[in-house]
């Protein structure tokens, strides 16, 4: 990406950092560069019905970071999460498509030559009520665009079809709360439960599901699912209160491959890296990101961290860039720190 | 007190045997509900002890007048929720989901019905921007398991079992177990495993290239994969075809 990058970087050239006026959550990279860099999506964690969505630029050349203050737009509660549409979308219109999730699924268009954000939507998937449960989180279909699955606190999961606007399919996925969602490929997702357990489903057989994993300890809430890309066998998964990332191969259900427990305190984020299989990146209470390379086979020790980075305080959230894989972004307290990998 | 044909009490339960229920409680704790009878001296059923204790006589069971702040809350969870009664009963500290049902069945039902059928001609003038969902069939999957520790729980409701094996035979003990058990769920063992195998995925593919690997013994595989944690996927999908053959 950067070719004038000298070979030796301080901390300061390795990190950049966004300072926002309140604190955030949310965060998404999007897979377009635009005129003035490549465009990250931030969103307020304010407990209150007004948030606020901000849109960044990011040039990797000059290392900075700035806002556009014309395509800030308020949200109503704090958007759970945020996810720009997959370059697999062919749109007729050359605005980037933003998701959030919240009370309901929002899809807003981003225009940044005409300055302007438009809600393009606002999908509730409850047939007996104008309001929705709230939902966690939601995975846009990378292999099938049009498709994008939310995950609620009323145990269900709705695929949408977002091009007509209408709900695919709504199942009542889980025991407890659904916490994430995240797509296998066209047909099939999985997701993580209070209930404590992974589940595998699959859009051709709606009538079952499939357990590839639970907690040790009997309705531990699993918060968070990373399917990896470049490797379907692998997920990872965090459990509530626990300093562990718990890497499953789908082929070895209920054990998983390898535990990496080198955090202080609670795991908040994942990612996998977009570009390859092996490696993955945690974010902690401890307000350490780790990146983890997984052996062939695990010492008797257990697995270290490749690289270690302590950000200033509780980390909450993490992304890795997939058009910019060197660039991973964290958000803790009132910041967006983007670190170079 | 009337009996059934097997000669347990069933009907409305007296002091004295909530009492008796109580004590077996206190002393050996909350589960193993198999044994509560017993214990406890009762001549009811494991099921009408549990139930028993869970819908009314638990400490934690909150039995004061739903308050205005519950109400309201029980009323905008029914919004979002429906009657799902344990989910609405889940966020209100102290409720059982068969108080929940009880107090909305005879004071907020009717309240409900009548504000709904208002709000429906509101709702023409003032519809929120929203797409509602029409007519989607929501779908149940049932859930399967090749959970060892499932199997395990299951046992948990039969009466004669009441040890859990000793970890240095776990996964043995376990594939026998989860083939007692799941008798009928052999063919979903089975099927689930084609239904994966049959798609023509990327990743199903994979899974298939992998199995071709030669086999090792299930029980090889099962404490090296427990022992060191080894990321050596092929071997792993040894273990699940010994398993799903152990099943056959």
């Amino acid at each position: 990406m950067d070719n004038s990058a000298p070979d030796s970087l301080s901390r300061s050239e390795t990190a950049v950092t966004y300072d926002s006026p309140y604190p955030l959550y949310a965060m998404a990279f999007s897979s377009l560069r635009s005129s003035s860099g490549h465009r990250i999506a931030v969103g307020s964690f304010l407990e209150d019905y007004n948030n606020r969505i901000d849109i960044l630029s990011f040039d990797s050349d000059s290392m900075t970071v700035k806002p556009l203050p014309n395509l800030s737009f308020e949200h109503p509660y704090p958007p759970t999460k945020l996810m720009f549409s997959p370059p697999s979308l062919r749109r007729p219109s050359a605005g980037d498509l933003l998701a959030s999730s919240g009370d309901f699924l929002r899809l807003w268009e981003i225009n940044e030559d005409s300055s302007t954000v438009e809600p393009i939507s606002v999908l509730n998937n409850s047939k007996t009520s104008e309001f929705c449960a709230p939902l966690t989180s939601f995975d846009w279909n990378d292999v099938e665009p049009k498709r994008l699955g939310t995950c609620s606190i009323d145990t269900t999961c709705t695929i949408w079809d977002i091009e007509k606007s209408v709900v695919e399919t709504q199942l009542i996925a889980h025991d407890k709360e659904v916490h994430d969602i995240a797509w296998g490929e066209a047909r099939v997702f999985a997701s993580v439960s209070a209930d404590g357990s992974v589940r595998i489903f699959d859009l051709r057989d709606k009538e079952h599901s499939t357990i590839i994993y639970e907690s040790p300890q009997p309705d531990t809430p699993l918060l968070r699912l990373a399917w990896n890309k470049q490797d379907l066998r692998y997920m990872a998964t965090i459990l509530m209160d626990s300093n562990k990332v718990v890497i499953l191969d789908i082929r070895s259900p209920t054990m998983p491959v390898a535990e990496l427990e080198r955090h202080q305190a609670s795991v908040n984020a994942i990612a996998w890296a977009p570009q390859s299989c092996k490696h993955i990146c945690s974010g902690g209470d401890d307000t350490q990101a780790l990146i983890w390379e997984l052996p062939t086979v695990a010492g008797p020790n257990g697995i270290d961290p490749m690289s270690v980075y302590s950000a200033g305080s509780e980390i909450n959230q993490l992304q890795w860039s997939s058009s910019q894989p060197d660039w991973i972004g964290i958000a803790f307290a009132n910041k967006m720190q983007l670190l170079r990998v | 007190m009337e009996a059934t044909s097997n000669g347990l009490t069933k009907g409305a339960w007296t002091a004295e045997e909530d009492s008796l229920l109580k004590q077996c409680i206190d002393k050996y704790g909350e589960g193993k509900w198999h044994q509560v009878p017993l214990r406890a001296g009762l001549n009811r059923c494991r099921k009408s002890c549990r139930l028993r204790w869970l819908n009314y006589l638990k400490p934690s069971i909150n039995r004061e007048k739903f308050s205005t702040d519950e109400v309201d809350l029980l009323l905008r969870l029914h919004k979002l929720l429906g009657n799902r009664w344990s989910l609405i009963a889940g966020r209100l500290p102290g409720r059982t989901a068969n108080d929940v049902k009880n107090y909305w069945n005879t004071h907020l039902s009717k309240r409900h019905e009548l504000c709904c059928s208002s709000k429906m001609k509101k709702k023409n003038i003032t519809s929120p921007p929203t797409t509602p969902a029409q007519k989607i069939e929501v779908f149940k999957p049932r859930p399967r398991s090749f959970s060892v520790k499932n199997a395990c729980s299951h046992l948990n409701g039969f009466p004669k079992v009441d040890v859990i094996p000793p970890c240095s035979g776990l996964n043995n003990n376990n594939v026998c177990e989860s083939s007692i058990i799941c008798g009928e769920d052999e063919k979903n063992y089975e099927s689930v495993y084609k239904n994966l195998m049959d798609k023509d995925n990327m990743w199903l593919k994979s899974l298939l290239e992998s199995q071709e690997a030669d086999a090792l013994g299930p029980e090889a595989t099962t404490i090296e994969n427990g022992a060191t944690l080894a990321f050596d996927v092929e071997q792993l999908w040894n273990l699940f075809d010994g398993e799903t053959v152990e099943l056959d």
